[in-house]
């Protein structure tokens, strides 16, 4: 227990600084107010923020709505029916003329391809030189070639050209469509643009996908732009590569 | 002055009622800053950390009170958090309460008040503390000893130790002043 005393003199002293007040220097305001400061710079900041997040989507969104359009043309005339006959032709027409070459000087052709046919057999099988054993061997050899045409034939139709024409020129023809249509002597009046160019199929079917990938594209940036996750962007994309945006999200927020 | 009129402009940061809010009151403030001081250095740190505070939390004023008694309130408790970490209470001896005596009758009331600040600014850091916190701001030892993280005896005994300085201290300034005039 405290006693009387000391509760008095507690007393007496509490009373002296009850209303007691001193001086501040000035400056001390200054320096207050400096620290207060930042707290103001960040409420802006933070409103800023939120203010430009809807210019900043509309931003985006005519950027890669702008990057779309400039690509779109390109696309388009890989995908038209007329555009694709036009490729088709200037792809296809130097490859049948090289074959018509062929068909002309077969012995080009022979000499140019002579060293690869003759190399694979012959070190192994010959030991003693005769005329049948020399007929033999060129029968040897000419089957060991078609063995190994057949065994090429599906990654390299060249190859199989190349091992009919060593002995017999008039068969090389005939064998080399047997193994390859596309070296089958062409006659260009019977050679049809649609029927050799395969492009067309991806002409059928990519507008679809591509319709799906670019439209799922845009919309998966903009939901992804958008924070608190309500999606008010939407891309559509129709049949012939236009983007529509989709604008009723954002006037049904601004109507709550 | 109504604090009313610049509590609501403080509460949307308005600068210039913040302003009016410093004025009104950082003068009895800096009153209170300087007893749990040992300088005015010191006082003036307490002081603006204080503010800064009433400024930040000023949304957390409820009406219920007074606004100069919560005002009040976060600078003494932004002083004892000042003076605790200059302060190592756990180092002084705790006194036994039977060695407590009663001090002898004391009349303060010829004695100038910044005598005797100038009294308790000069005490021990500890001392100072407690004296504060008990004589002048009401706290029990109990509170003392968990706001400062010390024992309730370890309270007493630097209260005691305190009260001791300040009336020896008074004794020598009256029997000056006495020496002076006769």
């Amino acid at each position: 227990m405290e006693s009387s005393h000391n509760k008095n003199f507690d007393k007496q002293v509490k009373r002296k600084f009850e209303d007691f007040s001193a001086e501040v220097p000035s400056s001390l305001w200054a320096g207050i107010e400096k620290e207060i400061e930042p707290g103001e710079v960040k409420i802006k900041k933070v409103f800023n923020l939120k203010r430009y997040r809807y210019i900043s989507i509309a931003a985006a969104s005519l950027i890669i709505g702008f990057t779309i359009w400039k690509i779109q043309p390109e696309e388009k005339i890989f995908l038209s029916g007329e555009a694709t006959v036009e490729e088709t032709a200037l792809v296809q027409e130097p490859e049948v003329k090289q074959s018509a070459d062929e068909k002309l000087s077969p012995l080009v052709v022979e000499e140019k391809k002579e060293p690869v046919l003759i190399k694979a057999p012959e070190p192994v099988s010959v030991a003693v030189v005769n005329d049948d054993d020399n007929d033999q061997r060129q029968q040897d050899s000419q089957t060991a070639i078609e063995e190994k045409t057949e065994e090429f034939a599906p990654r390299e139709p060249i190859m199989a050209v190349n091992a009919s024409v060593e002995n017999d020129n008039s068969s090389i023809i005939d064998d080399a469509s047997a193994i390859s249509p596309l070296n089958k002597t062409p006659d260009i009046k019977d050679v049809s643009l649609d029927s050799l160019y395969q492009g067309p199929e991806l002409a059928e079917t990519k507008p679809e996908e591509r319709q799906n990938l670019v439209s799922g594209i845009l919309n998966f940036v903009a939901a992804n732009l958008q924070i608190g996750g309500d999606r008010r962007l939407e891309f559509t994309e129709n049949e012939h590569g236009i983007i529509k945006i989709g604008l009723k999200g954002i006037f049904a927020k601004n109507d709550r | 002055m109504n604090t009313e009129s610049f509590l609501e402009g403080c509460r949307l940061n308005d600068r210039k009622a913040q302003e009016m809010l410093y004025r009104a009151f950082s003068s009895k403030m800096m009153g209170v800053c300087l007893r749990y001081a040992s300088s005015q250095f010191e006082a003036e740190d307490i002081l603006q950390m204080g503010f800064i505070k009433v400024f930040k939390n000023i949304n957390q004023f409820a009406n219920k009170g007074s606004l100069e008694g919560w005002v009040r309130r976060i600078m003494v408790n932004t002083a004892i958090e000042f003076s605790r970490k200059s302060v190592i209470l756990q180092d002084i001896d705790a006194v036994n309460e039977s060695t407590i005596i009663d001090s002898q009758l004391f009349e303060i009331d010829g004695l100038e008040v910044k005598d005797l600040l100038k009294m308790i600014q000069d005490l021990a850091p500890g001392y100072r503390l407690v004296f504060n916190m008990y004589a002048i701001e009401g706290f029990s030892h109990k509170e003392i000893a968990k706001a400062l993280d010390i024992s309730e005896s370890a309270s007493k005994s630097q209260l005691f130790r305190a009260r001791m300085r300040l009336q020896e201290k008074i004794k020598l300034m009256e029997g000056e002043v006495n020496g002076i005039k006769s």
